[in-house]
């Protein structure tokens, strides 16, 4: 690039490259609405192989199907390479008399490739990725299998789509969650959610008031988008309900909401509290949640018990606020039962919890603890923790 | 997740096998209002072979108990594991579902 500006076609390839990341999709697990395409391709064209590929500028990433180890090409060595770059339903009899194809590995080498045939799948009008059929024979794809191929590729596209309205929404979760510390310098408060992938029911927020600082951490029954709609719905409503204290607000949300939960059918716990800044005094109400520690200065820990039954499961059963204290050298740590089923559930997993806590103390470093359990232990649950710290003096 | 049906003098048992999560709930609530369709009204759940119950779980449980109970009846567990114990626990909900030591023990005050 002589002039300094990029040549027209990079241009084109950044838009095209733009589009496909907007599906966050690159690199991501089996996914059988994917498995369910390429499986009924492969049994409607009698092929040994029908997939699912995204192509990025470098590399040709198997969303479908998976083989382990080898999901990732060399984007130049593929067929979908010309699929791409043509932009149109690419048919190849026989690839050892096609040029573009011939000298390719898959012809020359292992895999004895001699038919293929690639339809783009677009996002935005951009070729993002191929639904395509391979076949170790020569073979001919008539003008109906075309229109039954180029009807399986819009039902790709729409797969491809509905991805993109998950990640949007995933953000906006994300969005919702507070990322500053509103209690710096006298103490630490941090909170994460992790593996980061998906929506959840899972969620923290927390925010100054003149009493001091105002802390919830919530895990919604279920998975995924019911219960990250139900999560929002609980957000809301636990922080604009008027309260005196943590039992009243919970009780006031249980109260607010009870036909939205009883008509779902979803609870969900809750652990609320109002720390008072000068002295630390924790004035907290529990909502079945019970997965909240402080860990003291000198290693020791205790549970901060609950006192309720989760929101939308009310038999009758009041709420109540319970006191504690954090002391300079003192953490808080509240968090979801994804954390716990890492240690298997039970009353030893609470131990074990509270000695990585007892390790680290300072909420950035038990996030960087967790994060490295959560990348060995590939939970299948969300893992949310809120820490507040209080530096020794 | 597979139940097994055992009428017993007083109260029909249902053992559960298998884990209690989003995928079996809703068969545990189907496999509990059958029952009460039948007649039944005091069901003990055996969770001998439950060795792992999640949110979505626990909520089939608790919506069992209501229905039960809106019935007249009763829901009442036996057998319960570390697991299930603790998620009853944590959740204050063993003050409503005390967790019985056996099928036999859940009914005998009844």
């Amino acid at each position: 690039m002589t002039d300094g500006s990029p040549e027209p076609d990079q241009d084109a390839e950044t838009r095209r490259v733009a589009s496909l990341m907007s599906l966050g999709l690159l690199g991501t697990a089996p996914e059988e609405r994917f498995d369910r395409i390429t499986r009924a391709a492969s049994e409607l064209f009698q092929v040994p192989l029908a997939a699912v590929n995204l192509l990025d500028d470098q590399h040709l990433f198997a969303k479908s199907p998976q083989v382990v180890g080898a999901t990732v090409w060399d984007r130049k060595s593929t067929f979908c390479d010309v699929t791409i770059r043509e932009d149109e339903l690419i048919v190849v009899p026989d690839a050892t008399a096609d040029e573009r194809f011939s000298w390719k590995p898959d012809v020359a080498g292992g895999r004895g490739v001699r038919f293929y045939a690639g339809r783009p799948l677009r996002v935005d009008g951009q070729p993002v990725g191929t639904l395509c059929l391979y076949d170790t024979e020569p073979r001919e794809l008539n003008e109906d299998d075309r229109a039954r191929l180029d009807a399986m590729g819009a039902w790709a596209e729409r797969e491809l789509l509905d991805s993109r309205d998950v990640e949007r929404a995933v953000q906006v979760q994300h969005a919702l969650l507070p990322t500053h510390n509103p209690a710096a310098p006298f103490y630490a408060v941090a909170g994460f959610n992790l593996p980061l992938k998906g929506l959840g029911g899972d969620f923290y927020t927390w925010r100054l008031s003149p009493d001091g600082l105002d802390l919830t951490l919530a895990d919604v029954m279920g998975k995924g988008l019911a219960a990250a709609l139900m999560a929002a719905t609980i957000r809301a409503a636990i922080n604009s309900v008027p309260a005196a204290g943590p039992a009243q607000r919970l009780d006031a949300t249980a109260e607010t909401l009870r036909a939205d939960l009883d008509a779902t059918g979803i609870f969900a716990t809750v652990f609320h509290a109002r720390l008072d800044l000068t002295t630390g005094e924790l004035v907290y109400s529990d909502a079945g949640h019970g997965l909240t520690l402080v860990i003291r200065a000198d290693g020791s820990h205790e549970r901060l018990s609950g006192s309720g039954l989760p929101l939308g499961l009310e038999f009758a059963l009041g709420r109540e606020d319970r006191q504690a204290v954090l002391a300079p050298g003192d953490t808080l740590v509240s968090f979801t039962d994804g954390l716990l089923d890492l240690y298997g559930g039970t009353h030893s997993a609470l131990e074990a919890i509270a000695s990585v806590i007892a390790a680290h103390r300072e909420p950035q470093s038990i996030l960087l603890a967790v994060q490295a359990l959560v990348d060995a232990a590939a939970p299948d649950d969300d893992i949310t923790v809120v820490a507040v710290y209080r530096p020794p003096v | 997740m597979i139940f097994e049906l055992d009428e017993c003098v007083g109260y029909i048992a249902l053992a559960a096998k298998g884990r209690l999560n989003m995928v079996a709930a809703p068969e545990l609530r189907a496999a509990v209002d059958a029952a009460i369709g039948a007649g039944h009204r005091r069901i003990v759940l055996d969770f001998t072979h439950t060795d792992f119950m999640d949110s979505s779980g626990l909520g089939a449980l608790v919506g069992c108990l209501k229905v039960a109970r809106q019935a007249g009846g009763d829901v009442r567990i036996a057998n319960v594991g570390a697991q299930v114990r603790m998620v009853l626990e944590l959740t204050g909900l063993d003050r409503v579902l005390a967790p019985y030591s056996s099928v036999e023990e859940a009914f005998r005050d009844a």
